[in-house]
């Protein structure tokens, strides 16, 4: 059983250009095993004045609108952990550089993910709490939500990706607004892909029971598959008709 | 919905003027498919999205049967043979949209318009590897993908295209979950295509001004 645990730290440099990259320690990752995953929040080292439950459940939606991807993310409740869980927490660390190696004047977050056989088992998000400058009470609601949004994408499987546009490129400062990129949305696609025809969802609609089966996606098909030999149908009718005019 | 979406699919049921489908046209062409479009995605390093999403270049075939009345029913496939790739080629990514149009002409114009369902399906590609990335002070090795991944999904289609030279230019918007307020996306394809065979303008209001040849997406 082989076990990744490097920490992941919020924004830094990054050197050749590459699209967006995995977690763990193969190229291997299939992201944690259910597409659906639920976020708890420990918020007792957390700033006064940082809103951070009303930040995770913001940047987990940003990550739930992905039309490729078959991802569910959202916020569970309250937790007292502060270590590596499946399901992931969130918490904040008032000796955040003896816990992540960071720098606390530069780093306002981390995340680190544990990986089984290509599987995401467990992970956590560590917030910037010390007497840094990258207290997370010393940014802008707006940045925050970028490196929320950023830090999750870790949680959720995803490495550094060096197109400039995405959420996860190594640095938020240059970021007006919070959009994902196509190259964030095919990286969450890759690990979590969206296929109608297997995953009972019809539409986007969600979840529906595929009972009786066949599924929805498969109904689609039988009925494009009617249509066509009608269509034929039709018009060889209509040739017949001409020539007898 | 989005009022520059509502603008949008008025522009493509505006009437004009002689008849795109025709039965029995086959069309062969090439389209401009901008991927999730609408200010879904971040364009620019700010973050800043735009009308317009991720470019990639299909090829395109229809074929047009008459079906009822003066209804038209035309499958078309799109496949970019050239993959879309992310940056660096780490990820190549390929589109094949199957989607079953049902539409007529505008009467007397040279404009038709169609709507329908189709099978959206992306195939991507990594060719793995690692790269070094610092994190921290110390540079930590991020893993590529390397697996092939499909992501399926329906579509709903709906479109208009124009006969100019005996040739067709389209305009498609492509939904996808279509039903769902957080997941839906829309895609555009604009589109050139030559078009051969094919008889009468079709059905009963079809066009006197009859092409023998062109049609188009
Ligand atoms: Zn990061």
């Amino acid at each position: 059983m082989k076990i990744y645990s490097t920490l992941i730290l919020g924004f830094f440099f990054s050197m050749n250009a590459y699209s967006f990259t995995l977690q763990g320690n193969s190229s291997n990752l299939k992201g944690w095993a259910r597409g659906e995953v639920t976020f708890y929040v420990n918020t007792s080292n957390c700033p006064g004045s940082v809103d951070v439950v009303g930040l995770v459940k913001e940047s987990l939606e940003v990550w739930n609108n992905t039309p490729t991807s078959s991802l569910k993310v959202k916020y569970g409740g309250s937790t007292t952990s502060t270590s590596s869980s499946s399901p992931p927490i969130v918490y904040c660390e008032t000796n955040f550089n003896a816990i992540t190696g960071a720098d606390e004047n530069s780093v306002p977050g981390a995340a680190s993910v544990n990986t089984t056989g290509g599987q995401i088992n467990s992970g956590f998000l560590v917030l910037n709490a010390s007497g840094g400058q990258s207290n997370i009470a010393n940014l802008s609601r707006k940045n925050l939500l970028i490196v929320m949004t950023h830090e999750i994408g870790h949680v959720l499987g995803l490495g550094h990706s060096q197109t400039a546009n995405a959420v996860m490129y190594y640095t938020y400062s240059f970021k007006t607004e919070l959009n994902l990129a196509q190259d964030d949305i095919d990286g969450i696609s890759y690990l979590y892909p969206s296929d109608e025809f297997s995953d009972n969802e019809f539409a986007g609609c969600g979840h529906v029971q595929s009972v009786p089966p066949p599924t929805p996606g498969q109904m689609l098909l039988l009925i494009l598959c009617l249509i066509m030999p009608l269509a034929v149908y039709f018009k060889t009718k209509k040739r017949f008709y001409l020539t007898h005019l | 919905m989005n009022q520059k979406l509502n603008i949008l699919i008025l522009c493509l049921l505006l009437p004009g003027m002689s008849s795109a489908f025709k039965a029995g046209t086959y069309s062969v062409g090439l389209g401009y498919y901008s991927q999730n479009i609408m200010n879904k995605t971040a364009q620019k390093i700010t973050g800043k999205s735009n009308f317009w999403g991720e470019t990639s270049y299909p090829l395109n075939f229809k074929y047009d049967f008459a079906a009822f009345s003066d209804w038209f029913i035309s499958p078309q496939l799109s496949h970019t043979f050239q993959p879309r790739e992310s940056a660096g080629d780490a990820t190549r990514i390929t589109m094949t949209h199957l989607a079953f149009l049902f539409g007529k002409n505008f009467q007397g114009s040279d404009f038709d318009w169609y709507v329908g369902p189709g099978i959206l399906q992306q195939e991507m590609k990594g060719k793995g590897g690692s790269t070094q990335l610092l994190n921290g002070s110390t540079p930590t090795t991020f893993y590529l993908p390397s697996r092939t991944v499909t992501t399926r999904k329906l579509s709903v289609n709906i479109g208009s295209s124009y006969l100019l030279w005996g040739s067709r230019l389209g305009l498609d918007l492509i939904f996808e979950n279509a039903f769902s307020s957080e997941k839906r996306a829309q895609s555009l394809m604009l589109s050139y295509a030559y078009s051969f065979g094919g008889g009468a303008g079709g059905g009963r209001s079809g066009s006197g001004r009859s092409r023998s040849k062109g049609g188009m997406f």
